[in-house]
Order: C-alpha cells, then structure tokens, then sequence
C-alpha cells in the first residue's frame, strides 16, 4: 500500500483524536459531562490492551499457545477484588488528592519524598521501554504496510522516522490534554473520552480482522484448529507441555493481577480519572468481557499465519497485517493498521500524562522546594513552573522512549519487554496492599522492600537485556557477575526451571516482601506515619471527617498561607477559596494566626497540585509544626465523628417532633371544629324547638285560662297549636333523619325509577301550595332520560324540598318555576329554577349546610327547618350524584342535581 | 455481603483457572475441532462474566443506592 496513503491515515487518525478529546472538552463545559457514565469508565480502562496485545499475543501464541491469555485472565480473576482494593484506594485518593501511584506511596508512608523519587524512578525505568516497543509496533506495522508496496524504496530518511514524527505528534497531543489543568485531581475529560474511542477501535479493527482470518481465509475454528493439528509443531501449541508452563501460567497470572492496579496508566484511569465509586459496578464485569472478545481470535490468527506462511520469514509479531495483505484487502489492512496504532498511541498517551505528573511532583518539585535559591528565582510564578515541568517531561518521556527504541527494543518481542515492565510496578505491591490494610507498615520497610526488589527486577530481568544489546559482557548471561555461579541473572541462587519472568518476579517479590515485613516489624514509625497509616487503613471509617477536622498542630500565618497559595492558584482564585472555606467552617481569616483547618486544608490543596511529598516541604516552609500523636489523631477524628452522628440522630428526632406535633395540632383543629359545629347545632335545634313550643304553650295557656273564649277564636288558637307541633315533630324527625344519613345508618330502597314519573309526583304534593301563590310551574322532560336504579322515595324528597324552597323565594302572582331534565353522557341532571330573590354569592357553597338559613336571620327570615338542603345533599351523595347552586340575587336561583345512571 | 460474594468469586476462579483445575483438560483431544483446554478456558471465562454481571444486578436491585 502506498505509504503516502498511511501517513494521511496516520494523521487523519490523529487529528479525529484531538476531535474526541476536544469535543469531550467542551462538552463538560456546557455541564454535559461525558466521563459521568460508566461505559466510558470501563472503556477508558481497556487502555490496558497496548499494540502488545494488538500485535504481540499472537506472535506469543504461536511460541507458547494458550499462556499469552494469562495477562488477560488476570485481571479478569482481580476485577471482584477491585470493590475490595481499589474502592478504597479510589477513596484514599479523592480524600488525600493523591494522583498518582509514586504519592500515593509516599504519602502512605509519612509523605515521604524518598519514598516518592524511588517509586518514580521505578515506574520511569520500567516504563521508558514499554512506552518504546508502542514506538516499535507503530514503526513495524508501518513499515509491513508499507513494503508490500512498489513504490517503497526503503532508504528515504522520512520514512525510517516516522515513529519521531509520530512521537513529536504524541507529545503535542498529550501536552495539550494532558497539562491544561494545574491541579491534577482535576480530570482530564477530553484524554479520558478519546481513550474510551480509541479501546472501541482498536476492538472492531481487531474483530474485523479475526472475522476475516477466521471465517474467509478459514471455515471456522474447527476448520483451523483441524489443519493445525495435521501439524506436528503447531500441535504443542494445544496443551501445557511440561509442569513448567503451569507454574509460568500461574506466575503471569499474578503479574497481572498486580500489574492491572499499578501500572501508571491504569492507576490514571482507573483510580485518578474516576468520577464516581459506582463505575465500578459496571467496569467489573464490562472490563472481563473486553479482553474476552479481543482475545477470541488471537489463537485463530496465529495458527493461520503459522499455515500459511510456513517456512516463510515473517515475524509472527505482524501476522495480523500480514494475512490481510497477503489477500491483497487495502481497507481491511488499513483498518487493522489504524486499530494497532490506537492501541499504541492511548498507551503512550495515558503512560506519559502519569509519568509526568510524577517527575513533577515526585522529583523536582521536592529539589525546587527545598532549595531557598530555586526557590528565590520561581517565585510568583510556581504554577508555571509546575505546568512547564510536566511538559518538558512529556516531551523527554517520549525521547526518551524513541532512544531507547531505536538502541535496545530493535531486538526485543513486544511480549518480553512488557513483561519486563509489569515485573517492575509488580513491586508496589506490598507496599500498597500493606499500606491500605495493615497499619503497621511503615517507612523503613517499605523503602528498603522497594529498593532491594526493584534492584533484583534489575538485575535479573534488565540487565540481561542489555547484555543482549552488547552494553555488558555476555560473561554475566552465562557465568554470573564477577564469575560467581549462584549469581547467574536466570537462575539466581540456583533457582531453575522457571522462565525469565517468573524468575525475576519470584526473587523480587520474595525479597521486597521480606525486607517489608522485617522492617515494619522491627522498626519504630515516626508519629507522622502512624497517622497517615490510621487514614489509610481505616479511610471508610473516617473519609467525612478527615475534610473537616484538622490532624496539624503548631503555629503557621494566614498571611503566608494567602501568599503560598497565591503562588499557584493566583491572587483572586486563592483569595476566593480561603474565603469559601473559612465562611464555611466559620474561621476568622482576620486574626494573625491561622486555624489548624487552615492549614490542613491549604495542604490537601498544593497536594492536588504538586502532590503530598512536595506540599508537605512547603507548609513546613511556612509553619513551626509541633508532633502530634496518632492516639490524638484517632481521638480528633472520632470526636468529629461522633459529633457528626449525634447531630445527625438529633436532626432526625426533632424532625420527628416536628412532625408529631403538626399531626397533633391538625387532629386538635379537627376536633375543635367538629366539637364547634355540634354546639352550634345543639344550639339552633334547640331554638328551632323552642320557638313553635313557646308559641303552643302560649296558646294553650290562652284557650286554658279563659274558658269562655269564643268558639271560633279557641278554634283558630287550636288549629295554630296542632300546625306548631307538626312543625315539632317534623323538625325532630328531620334531625333524626340527618343524624341516621351522617352515621351512615340509612338504607337506600333501590328500584328502577323513571326521573319524570318522580318529578309528577312532587309537583302534584305541592300543587296546592304554588296554586295558592299563583305561581307557575313550567315542566321540560327529557324524553330520552332513561330509567335508573334509585331510592323513589328519598328523590322525591329532594325534589319536593327544592321545590317547596322555590315555592316560598317566590313573589306570588308573577312567580315561575322552571323544572328541567336532560340526559347528558349517562348522567340524569335534574334543574330546579325560580325566578325569586336570589342568593347571594357568599352564601352559595354553605345553604348546604345544616342550619345556615338560621344563622343568617338577619338577611332572610326562617322559612322552614333549615334540614332540607342537608338532608337532599346527603340524599344526593348517598345516590354518588351531586348538587349545587347557581344563583344571582334579585334574578332567582337554579339547583340542580346530577346522578349518574351508569 | 457484595464484597464477601465478590472475594468468594475471585478465589473460586483462580482456582478454576489454575493447575491442577487446568490439567484435566490439558488432555490434546478436541471437541468440534477445538482443543478441550481452550474450549475450557474460554468456557469458565464466559461464567465468569455472568457470574459477575448478576451478582451486580441482584445486589444493586436490593441497595439501589450502590448503583
């Protein structure tokens, strides 16, 4: 293929990375922020599978069969434990604004800037070449494509450096995403989302590939696997051919169990870039299922590039573009081209972000600070100096990584030298497993587990290297340093029967572990270390109230915390956050002194600057620090703690209270009003009986005292006594029928009623009476109303009391009442209306109410019981119908009642 | 409880994905063509995954909180 094409490629791949990054950038400013879901997080982790495992496993396939899944299987096996570990570490990290491995490290063990430059200088010297063989990868699988086609002349200098322009690409990429923010604990939104991309290219090219390989090339696997074992050297590729590949098997396992944590760009995704806890959920199963897919077709690949270029010379290392172009498919061999280099760059990408933050941190800001004459020549302008480290080391990192391609990693797989590296982070392990479990672990043990376990990696795992690329004596390989048998670097104390890297992580680790133990053991830790340790171990306990309670005690002054912090965030940002800070924790930042939170809290924020090694040096610079035991510690943080929890039980209860009494106060209104209505009630039943019986008993006492009253006079008196007492025992029959509709005690009489015939019925009861009146009575039926289920009795009742109350709001001679039905969408409304006085708006909602008219004897005089219309409401409601009023004064009103007849 | 589930299934893996697990199907017979150890291998890693995948959607059914 035309290279020309590939460099396009190359460069248009790049560019659609800075697209990614750059939308992902803007959109978290608008506050769309795209690394809040999961999916991206467990995506963003797949930064793991490097052009190693892109082109790599399948060269290792076809050496050692089934054991380049090892490095996939382990960190499957890891993924539950990560709720475990790395929660916590996740935890530690957001508490202590810890961002990277080298301060995490260090700030476990009393912030320790040793601690820090070594775990640093470990994780460069580890790292430095496998950020190189990404290099290589690109540069080979370019120069594969490459060659397939005529027009390659092979000798032009542009060509052979591509992997520097490539890198110098890499680098301003990296620096523009990767150093915009000082403050580190910030996140890198736009490298994060363009990782995420570049994990699903790298996957479909990969499938596409296997795809091809597998069912075009191949009829399947069966079809594959079958040819292969025809042949007699592949077939070994099968199974485990001696006890030795178990333990190699096993060993790789464990590598990467570690390596999956600790790897600087894992540790960068996975703990650093973290938004929230809860990805994890999703990453633990999503993560497993990624390196199951892209490593379905890695034996496939292998055994097909093994059929069909057998005894050709063509790296196994490359047969993923090889079978492609062996076929002649240019889209394909593109794509394949574009998914390795994905896979290189996100690798180079994340490793130097990481990498950079810990030189800055770890390694020169530490020197800048200590020294008073650096510290002179920086001053005021300390956040630039951070931000111009960090990208100075992008930049060196990635020269670095291209020397060294260009002197050693010419001769080495992609496989062994990553290998070589995950041996290296390997050797955090105890010191951070230790570190967030057990409290006793302390400097001394950890300093000295490192020191001696990274120089055993050395020695047994570097060095060889390069002796291989002739910078010592091949006499070490073979007879051991300075002759000495037992110090062979691949069988150190004699120890045989292991490959390369199970040897030198077995001796490392062992020794690392050791001198860990022994030396926590039996040395003391400073008081520094005893508190870092409690935080640490017990960060779930503790994690809400180490931000609020202070762990430092001496004597330091705003104004050089205002100056210090100035110094990095600049004059008004700092200004702003001291502010917030003391309103919210109600210091006085006008007092001379600084509080203790203060302090702590202007340490955790150059942490997330310059790291917790550097920050440390720096409040010491401005502070007299007086020791403070970690009995004190745990007591501080407890005290805080209970007093969260108190106050967190007290709020609940006095809401509790609170609500209580409400409920109480509600029920107490209730009460009261019914209490209210019942003496009103008693009161107007009362009056309303007093008067006809006043009334009777002064007539009665009239007839009884004179004798010989006219016949026609006691007569007329008499006839008054038997109307009055109608009127009595109407109205105590009203009041019982009330009560028995309130209790719920009537019973409805239902039979199918016709809403006319009932309406005949009522008028003809009140004939009499409107005829007396001279009134008239206009009656409109609704032919189509059907007949319903209903109380006969109980409506005539209704109606006959709305009727005999427009009866009596009538002017006799001119007064008309209309009655009305209409059948409307099953439901009978039933009107009423007269052409009378009229009720007042105000007046509309309670005529319902028993009794109204009588407390309204001022505005209407008492015409009846005042039952009625309460009675009919409830007769109604009995009926699920309902009535109401509408009335103008002087105008007449309209009652109408609806019952459905469905 | 997740996390005791969780620990549980990490040890019961590497165990299954370890010798002397291994070495029963480290035989060279095939089935359909695939050589039994693959077969197996890719087999408990595809538990694995659905293992994980419904202890996490049975425990953030119950702590809704978590997810």
């Amino acid at each position: 293929m035309n290279s020309v094409i590939l460099v396009i490629a190359s460069v248009l791949y790049l560019a659609f990375l800075f697209g990614v990054a750059y939308w992902a950038e803007k959109q978290s400013e608008k506050g769309k922020s795209l690394v809040t879901n999961p999916y991206i997080y467990a995506l963003s982790l797949a930064v793991y599978c490097t052009a190693w495992t892109f082109y790599g496993s399948v060269g290792r396939a076809v050496t050692n069969g089934v054991e380049f899944l090892a490095v996939f299987i382990g960190p499957t096996i890891m993924m539950p434990m990560w709720w475990i570990v790395l929660r916590k570490i996740i935890r530690i990290c957001k508490v202590q604004r810890i961002t990277s491995i080298a301060d995490f490290i260090s700030s476990r063990y009393g912030k320790s800037a040793t601690l820090g430059v070594l775990v640093t200088v470990v994780c460069i010297a580890g790292i430095l070449p496998y950020i190189a063989i990404q290099l290589k990868a690109i540069s080979s699988s370019f120069l594969i494509v490459a060659r397939s086609s005529d027009e390659y002349k092979g000798n032009d200098l542009f060509w052979k450096d591509l992997p520097f322009y490539i890198a110098v690409a890499l680098s301003v990429f990296t620096i523009i995403f990767g150093t915009r923010k000082i403050d580190s604990t910030e996140r890198h939104e736009g490298m994060v989302t363009a990782i995420a991309a570049e994990s699903i290219i790298k996957l479909v090219a990969f499938l596409t590939t296997g795809v091809f390989v597998t069912y075009i090339v191949f009829d399947g696997f069966g079809d594959i696997f079958q040819k292969a074992s025809l042949v007699p050297d592949l077939r070994k590729a099968f199974v485990f051919n001696n006890d030795g590949d178990f333990s190699s098997w096993f060993w790789h396992i464990f590598l990467s169990m570690a390596a999956v944590m600790f790897l600087p760009r894992q540790f960068q995704v996975a703990v650093v870039e973290n938004v929230n806890e809860k990805h994890l959920n999703k990453a633990m199963w999503l993560f497993p299922l990624y390196m199951l897919l892209i490593n379905i077709f890695v034996i496939p690949t292998a055994l097909a590039g093994e059929l069909l270029f057998a005894n050709q010379s063509v790296n196994p290392d490359s047969y993923v573009l090889a079978i492609p172009l062996k076929f002649n498919q240019k889209i394909l061999t593109l794509l394949t081209y574009i998914g390795g280099f994905s896979a290189a760059t996100s690798m180079i990408i994340v490793e130097t972000i990481a990498l950079s933050v810990m030189i800055s941190n770890n390694l020169v800001m530490p020197i800048v600070l200590k020294s008073k004459k650096l510290q002179e020549t920086f001053k005021g302008s300390l956040s630039n100096l951070v931000n111009n480290i960090r990208r100075t080391s992008i930049v060196m990192i990635i020269l670095l990584a291209y020397l060294y391609y260009k002197t050693i990693a010419e001769h080495y797989s992609l496989v062994s030298i990553g290998m070589v590296s995950f041996t290296a982070v390997a050797q955090f392990t105890p010191a951070i497993i230790g570190g967030i479990f057990w409290k006793t672990g302390n400097r001394k043990g950890a300093l000295t587990g490192l020191m001696v376990g990274s120089l055993i990696w050395f020695y047994t795992l570097v060095l060889p290297s390069l002796v291989g690329a002739g910078y010592f004596p091949q006499s070490i390989v073979d007879n051991g340093l300075w002759g000495i048998e037992i110090l062979k670097p691949f069988s150190l104390f004699g120890l045989k029967g292991m490959d390369n890297i199970s040897h030198g992580l077995f001796w490392s680790l062992l020794f690392n572990l050791g001198c860990y133990l022994y030396f926590s053991l039996t040395r003391k830790a400073s008081s520094i270390e005893h508190n870092q340790a409690v935080i640490f171990v017990d960060i779930f306990e503790y994690s809400g109230q180490i931000e609020n309670s202070s762990i430092w005690r001496g004597t330091a002054y705003v104004p050089d915390i205002q100056l210090l912090l100035s110094n990095f965030f600049g004059e008004r940002r700092s200004e702003k956050v001291l502010r917030l800070f003391a309103q919210k924790n109600k210091i006085n930042l006008n007092s001379d002194k600084a509080d203790p939170r203060l302090v702590t809290y202007t340490e955790k924020l150059l942490a997330g600057v310059v790291g917790t090694a550097s920050a440390r040096i720096m409040i010491s610079s401005i502070s007299k620090e007086e020791k403070i035991s970690t009995e004190e510690v745990i007591s501080i943080l407890k005290s805080s703690q209970e007093l969260l929890s108190a106050n967190k039980s007290l709020r609940k209860k006095s809401f509790e209270l609170e609500k209580a009494t409400s409920e109480l106060k509600d029920a107490n209104e209730i009460l009261q009003r019914t209490d209210k209505l019942k003496d009103d009630f008693l009161t107007t039943v009362a009056h309303e009986i007093r008067t006809p019986l006043t009334s009777i008993r002064a007539l009665s006492e009239i007839v009884f005292d004179n004798p010989d009253m006219e016949i026609e006079e006691r007569e007329h008196f008499l006839g008054t006594v038997v109307k009055e007492s109608d009127r009595l025992s109407r109205l105590i029959n009203q009041v019982l029928d009330l009560e028995k509709y309130e209790s719920g005690k009537q019973k409805l009489n239902i039979e199918e009623v016709d809403i006319q015939e009932i309406i005949k019925d009522s008028v003809n009861t009140l004939y009499q009476q409107a005829k007396e009146k001279s009134i008239k009575i206009v009656f409109m039926p609704d032919r189509f109303a059907p007949r319903f289920e209903a109380d006969k009795d109980k409506l005539i009742q209704v109606v006959v009391n709305l009727l005999s109350n427009a009866i009596k709001f009538c002017q006799p001679e001119i007064g008309e009442i209309t009655i009305a039905t209409h059948y409307v969408e099953g439901c009978i409304y039933t009107s009423i209306q007269d052409n009378g006085v009229g009720i007042d708006k105000k007046f509309q909602r309670l005529i319902f109410d028993k009794f109204f008219q009588a407390e309204d004897q001022t505005v209407k005089k008492p015409r009846g019981s005042g039952l009625g219309l309460a009675i009919s409401k409830k007769i109604i409601e009995l009926h699920n119908g309902q009535i109401w009023l509408e009335s103008m004064v002087g105008r007449g009103s309209k009652f109408t009642f609806m019952i459905s007849v469905v | 409880m997740k996390a005791q589930k969780l620990t549980l299934i990490s040890v019961l893996f590497l165990i299954l994905f370890n010798f002397p697990m291994l070495s029963i199907f480290n035989n060279g017979d095939s089935i359909n063509g695939i050589p039994t150890l693959y077969m197996y291998v890719f087999f408990v890693w595809i538990l694995f995954i659905v293992l994980v995948f419904n202890i996490i959607r049975k425990e953030s059914k119950e702590n809704p909180r978590d997810e």
